[in-house]
């Protein structure tokens, strides 16, 4: 396991009364692609806050790549090894030019300057944005400049990206490109832990890890949790469309083969159900 | 009150003296009372329109007319312009300041000319609007409370003004499910007893459900606008433009691929859900 965690607490409130994480354990595969969903206050980015260290383990353990987070001496290679992207991609820029701003995490690891360039032009050509190198952030659509702050974690040639809702703010066509670069970035073999409220964007994942109240509600297959309409509720989400139409449909009389997560899974279901008469 | 925008323009300047054109012409009316979508994708000049509206930006071209008064004339009382519109901006969380919540949401109207009770009362109707406990709420710092809870202080310090016209620029990004549709029910409940709302928004499925009026951007220009039926309903434009289509229109047009053609005029998921279960049970089908 690339990533293991048993018994996670984690509180804000230095008295420990309100835990934003209780009792978590957690286990993620090299090479897996795991999102994690819940509502808002579930614990989700407090969670992964922990797998790279940027909040503090207060109880159980926890350890990525065999580092215990604890390590205060590890903790640079800790987040060289696992890198993050987060919700809001005008926060990420350090610079006013992108290949420079791609280059800033490598110069504080003082990477030799003769690689630097290398390095950055192959990031960039990972997130598809060659010919952008010169250009200044600010010009970028909100895709673009998601993809530059993956670029920038991306050059640190990271094992385990975390996106930390890194789609919430862009549009549909920005969402659509920031999901295919994670796509990529898995079949080349990265561990994905993506944090969303999107259902939807879950349901292509190896494993989903359920959030509630600061706990691990359930943690399986998409097909199994995104098609139960009460653990689903109960975490404070909605089911994908596909999955709310084909409750409906039953409701009306309407019975389809399978429960389908996708539109084209829906969409295949009716058909077939049609060739039957 | 209506709003009558006519064929406005704003550059930008960079520092280089480059001009960049974020609106290019724009030309539309929002009438009183109206709860209107603006939407189109990243760097479309959405955000700028909502300035340009608040009179936070000075149109490079064209008039943005209040009540029939250009609000950009000299001379306009730009005072009661900050009284009628109230902005909410993207992530207002993060214009938090004062050491209570109660000053944070008072502080709107320090100028308006309320005497004490008065801007007391406003600030417990804003509150309690948001749904907190004013006395709960009143006197907590409001940089420690939760990122949901600092979106409803920092909006309660708009209604607090009692805007007529209420603005919001992404109001639900980063919300959940849930959040996002107690956010969009209030804001419904504002607009029915009279409060104009103009939304931004990137969530498709959101402006379909809950605007009457669309307003379509792309790279600055007004592309399409109309009933929020209507402009969804003329697909192909949307389509062509990079921000598509809602999920239920989707479905419909890969329906339509495979064999079963439903309407066209099916925009959302209880379209959708009644055409189906008509089309699947005909016949004595399910």
């Amino acid at each position: 396991m690339i990533v293991e965690g048993k018994q996670i607490c984690f509180s804000y409130d230095l008295g420990g009364t309100s835990f934003a994480l209780q009792n978590v354990d957690l286990s993620i595969a090299q090479g897996e692609f795991v999102t994690i969903l819940g509502c808002n206050g579930s614990g989700k980015s407090t969670l992964v806050k922990q797998i790279n260290a940027l909040l503090p383990l207060q109880q159980g353990e926890l350890t990525v790549a065999q580092i215990d987070v604890r390590n205060e001496q590890d903790v640079w290679l800790l987040r060289r090894i696992c890198g993050m992207v987060f919700q809001n991609p005008d926060n990420q820029f350090v610079s006013s030019v992108v290949a420079e701003d791609i280059a800033f995490g490598l110069e504080n690891y003082e990477v030799p300057r003769r690689e630097i360039p290398d390095r950055v032009q192959a990031a960039l050509e990972l997130v598809e944005m060659e010919g952008y190198e010169q250009r200044a952030p600010n010009t970028l659509s909100g895709g673009q400049k998601q993809r530059v702050a993956l670029a920038g974690v991306l050059a640190l040639e990271p094992e385990i990206i975390i996106f930390d809702e890194a789609t919430a703010m862009l549009d549909p066509s920005g969402r659509q490109e920031v999901i295919k670069i994670m796509h990529k970035l898995h079949k080349a073999g990265k561990t994905i832990i993506a944090i969303t409220h999107y259902v939807e964007e879950a349901v292509t994942a190896d494993k989903i890890i359920l959030m509630h109240q600061g706990r691990v509600l359930s943690c399986g297959k998409p097909q199994a949790i995104l098609t139960n309409l009460e653990l689903m509720g109960e975490a404070g989400m909605m089911v994908p469309m596909p999955v709310r139409l084909y409750y409906d449909l039953q409701q009306a009389g309407v019975h389809l083969n399978r429960c389908p997560l996708t539109d084209e899974e829906l969409v295949e279901e009716i058909c077939q159900l049609r060739s039957k008469t | 009150m209506s709003i009558t925008i006519e064929n406005l323009s704003y550059s930008y300047v960079q520092h280089s003296g480059e001009k960049i054109a974020a609106l290019k012409g724009v030309s539309c009316s929002i009438e009183v009372g109206d709860f209107v979508g603006i939407m189109g994708p990243t760097g479309c000049g959405k955000t700028t329109l909502l300035q340009l509206l608040a009179g936070l930006l000075s149109p490079t071209s064209g008039h943005i007319y209040l009540h029939g008064e250009d609000i950009n004339a000299k001379g306009y009382d730009r005072n009661s312009l900050r009284q009628t519109i109230g902005v909410v901006f993207q992530d207002p969380e993060y214009q938090l300041f004062a050491t209570t919540v109660e000053k944070d949401v008072a502080f709107g109207l320090k100028h308006s000319g309320l005497c004490r009770d008065e801007i007391n009362a406003n600030v417990k109707w804003a509150l309690e609007t948001m749904g907190f406990e004013f006395e709960k709420i009143r006197h907590q710092s409001p940089l420690a409370l939760s990122g949901g809870e600092k979106r409803r202080v920092a909006i309660a310090g708009v209604l607090a003004t009692k805007p007529k016209i209420l603005m919001f620029d992404e109001p639900i990004a980063g919300l959940d499910p849930y959040g996002r549709q107690s956010f969009l029910q209030f804001i419904t409940q504002m607009n029915q007893s009279g409060t104009t709302v103009i939304m931004v928004s990137h969530n498709i499925e959101a402006l379909c459900e809950y605007t009457r009026h669309l307003l379509v951007l792309e790279q600055g220009k007004l592309i399409d606008s109309g009933a929020t039926r209507d402009v969804f309903g003329r697909r192909k434009q949307m389509v062509s433009s990079a921000f598509g289509q809602t999920e239920a229109q989707k479905i419909v047009t890969m329906l339509s691929e495979g064999a079963l053609a439903l309407s066209p005029a099916i925009v959302t998921y209880d379209d959708l859900l009644s055409a189906l279960k008509q089309e699947l049970t005909r016949g004595g089908m399910g």
